[in-house]
């Protein structure tokens, strides 16, 4: 059995002597808040960066040291969190020969292993196509298939199932636990894998034999996930999101919306390209929920919303814009989205820059004081305001992109996953960011977590396969729960 | 599209009106449509003023430049070269469109492998050459996305000198963001095991009767230029 030790880990002033052993077969779950040092650790372990000082010494049956004859990534795989950038090939097919060519078996070999790893993941009819035709969950299941084909004996995944929706996450879970099966050489002790899973999520962590709290580069607790988790005082010290109670209790009741508010978004009939039809109708300050598996066309009714995308057939009508005709620069002051990652994709050069992007030098001037109240209205410190954004956490890039997209005081917000890869600070902030604002905006929010919302949505739409299968009012309750988690929605 | 090429540079006028002929069942398999050659069309009108210029416009020594003249010679031989450069952009185009920039990669990848036996350094250099074929579409979506969040700020500038601007003020973002990218294609590559020197490339695609016709007819192609170029000669 092959076990890891991981000693005195240094690195930078991210990791302070971090240490700790890790066996084969175990499930380890790593959770912290954001900049704690969470992925910096998965990626020394897995040799993907060197650490300033510590080791991580390999050994079997309890002996004989792994020396350089066995490279660490052999033994550690490592997969990260978005499935669009661990992909390394052109085809399926080369996606998973890739690593066993590196491993100096001979091509026939190679091609052999690859169509039996395909046939294992469905895939045996798609080995030539181009892996930027498979969804999100396809994607991730071929790059967790091409690292296991290498027969590690340990895997870690950084965030790697935060993307996906819950059938998604759910056959990569199956993929893991089956890992032997996919073994085709003669070599594996059968044995199955160590798993290391960074998480921000504290059910997946509940799954793991052990949990590890890291906060500021050290371990700080370690122990029996349900355990620790179900310490609410805890995991608030650390920044980590403990076991909440679901919140059946607490649904808006759909009385409190007269039904003459005024339609304010409206799909008739539209059609667009990727196959998305949509004949849907949005009240003014309604909050509704849009749930659906990776693919199934989210984001394509949120851009259709800001016309960044044009129905083919049918239309698309904003507002009163029969009376009225809206400009697509008008439409884009008055509705806004946070982006899928927003806060990665951050254009201004300081933090006020960002937020108040369109304003010229002399507009910045005149209008310096109100400009300040709104950052501080919007919770930015003073300290950040001349700050590069790249150079703040995830967590406060979100926060600054959430400012910037509420500055032109719109009447719609789209939220586009707004909380993937929050820590517990982050999240809290940002719910009660939307408990303050939901009856003061029209809100379209895009989640495959509705838990993060169901206390403040009022309708919640059901997308598969380009077309709404439910549009589901809640009143007083939620009773098709499961009919949303038979489509994949965690709820 | 090197063997095309290669006796697109040895045709006369009556082997590029073959060639001509051949481009046109090509671009029918394509399915493609033909509003794709159109983004060509402005840098061969450049290139066509240019070598029109220069090939036609005949002039002494010692003369001023207005004193020239149109030669019918320096005309014909305009138009070869012309003929030439239309069916390599041609050619261009339709291996663009229909490959995308991965798959041209591991073409590439396909055709060194042999020579990385002979030279171990070619397999760095075949690496180097597919991961920027491989980064090109991702860094094309990262630039989307970029503009994307640019234009949810607000209108984009009217004038020409304000869209310079602005888009001078996207480059350090995609840099940034290219660097990450590159920095995490690295440690995919290093968690598939890939060391300097030992990358390797094998074909997945099956070959099919549709691919042997093709080749037969590739290597055929030049007999049956020079047989046509005979051929019309004769007439």
């Amino acid at each position: 059995m092959y076990e890891l030790h991981i000693k005195d880990l240094s690195y930078k002033k991210i990791l302070t002597k971090v240490s700790f052993d890790w066996s084969q077969g175990k499930k380890i779950a790593l959770m912290g808040a954001n900049g704690s040092g969470k992925s910096t650790l998965g990626r020394i372990i897995a040799g993907l960066i060197e650490q300033d000082s510590g080791e991580v010494t390999l050994t079997k049956d309890g002996d004989g040291l792994i020396g350089d004859n066995q490279p660490r990534w052999q033994k550690v795989g490592f997969v990260g969190q978005h499935p669009r950038r661990q992909t390394i090939a052109a085809t399926v097919a080369e996606e998973l020969g890739f690593g066993l060519l590196n491993l100096g078996l001979s091509a026939s070999e190679v091609k052999e292993r690859v169509k039996g790893l395909a046939t294992q993941i469905g895939l045996e009819s798609r080995l030539n196509q181009s892996i930027a035709k498979l969804s999100g969950g396809e994607r991730q299941r071929l790059v967790m298939t091409a690292i296991l084909a290498l027969q590690p004996a340990f895997i870690i995944l950084d965030e790697s199932l935060s993307m996906l929706d819950l059938k998604s996450r759910q056959s990569i879970l199956d993929l893991l636990a089956d890992q032997p099966r996919l073994e085709i050489g003669n070599n594996f002790d059968g044995r199955k894998l160590g798993q290391l899973w960074i998480t921000h999520d504290p059910e997946i962590a509940l799954e793991a034999d052990r949990l590890l709290i890291i906060k500021e580069g050290k371990i700080v607790e370690q122990g029996d996930p349900s355990h620790l988790l179900a310490d609410e005082d805890r995991c608030q010290k650390y920044g980590i999101r403990g076991l909440s109670q679901p919140n059946d209790q607490h649904f808006r009741s759909i009385d409190t919306y007269p039904g003459n508010r005024p339609m304010v978004l409206s799909w008739k009939n539209a059609e667009f390209e990727n196959n998305v039809f949509l004949d849907q109708r949005v009240k003014d300050k309604e909050f509704i929920g849009i749930v659906g598996p990776s693919g199934s066309g989210k984001t394509t009714l949120l851009e259709s919303a800001l016309q960044l995308i044009k129905p083919m057939r049918g239309s698309f009508q904003a507002f009163d814009e029969v009376s009225l005709p809206i400009s697509p620069k008008q439409l884009r002051n008055r509705i806004r989205l946070l982006q899928q990652e927003a806060g990665e994709y951050l254009v201004g050069r300081t933090v006020c820059d960002e937020i108040f992007y369109t304003s010229s030098k002399q507009e910045r001037q005149r209008n310096k004081e109100n400009y300040e109240d709104y950052m501080k209205k919007m919770g930015i410190p003073e300290i950040q305001w001349q700050q590069d954004p790249q150079q703040l956490s995830g967590g406060e890039r979100q926060k600054v992109a959430l400012a910037a997209a509420m500055r032109s005081n719109p009447g719609i917000i789209l939220f586009d996953e707004p909380l993937i890869g929050l820590d517990r600070q982050g999240r809290e902030r940002f719910k009660a960011f939307l408990k303050t604002y939901k009856d003061k905006y029209t809100i379209l929010y895009v989640t495959h977590d509705l838990e993060e919302i169901l206390d403040m949505v009022t309708r919640v739409w059901l997308i598969e396969k380009g077309r709404i299968t439910l549009d589901y009012e809640i009143e007083n309750g939620f009773k098709e729960r499961e009919r949303f988690q038979r489509a994949g929605v965690k709820c | 599209m090197f063997w095309l090429s290669l006796w697109l540079t040895w045709s006369s006028w009556q082997g590029l009106l073959i060639n001509a002929l051949g481009v046109i069942p090509l671009i029918r398999l394509s399915h493609l449509p033909v509003k794709i050659f159109k983004s060509s069309l402005y840098a061969f009108f450049l290139l066509s003023l240019f070598y029109i210029v220069m090939s036609s416009w005949k002039l002494n020594s010692n003369e001023a430049f207005w004193r020239g003249y149109w030669s019918l010679a320096g005309i014909g031989a305009t138009g070869i070269i012309l003929w030439r450069i239309a069916l390599l952009f041609i050619l261009t185009r339709l291996f663009a469109a229909i490959t995308p920039p991965m798959e041209q990669g591991a073409g590439i990848a396909y055709f060194f492998t042999p020579l990385i036996k002979i030279f171990p350094r070619v397999a760095d250099f075949v690496l180097i050459l597919t991961l920027t074929l491989r980064f090109v579409p991702l860094l094309v979506e990262e630039a989307q996305l970029l503009a994307k969040a640019r234009i949810l700020k607000g209108a984009w500038p009217k004038s020409r000198l304000q869209k310079v601007i602005e888009v001078s003020r996207l480059m350090p973002p995609l840099l940034l963001l290219s660097l990450r990218r590159a920095d995490e294609l690295a440690e995919n590559l290093l968690a598939r095991g890939y060391t300097s020197g030992i990358y390797r490339s094998i074909s997945f695609g099956e070959w099919t009767c549709f691919d042997q016709k093709g080749l037969i007819i590739l290597i055929l192609w030049p007999v049956i230029l020079w047989g046509g170029e005979r051929i019309i000669n004769f007439f």
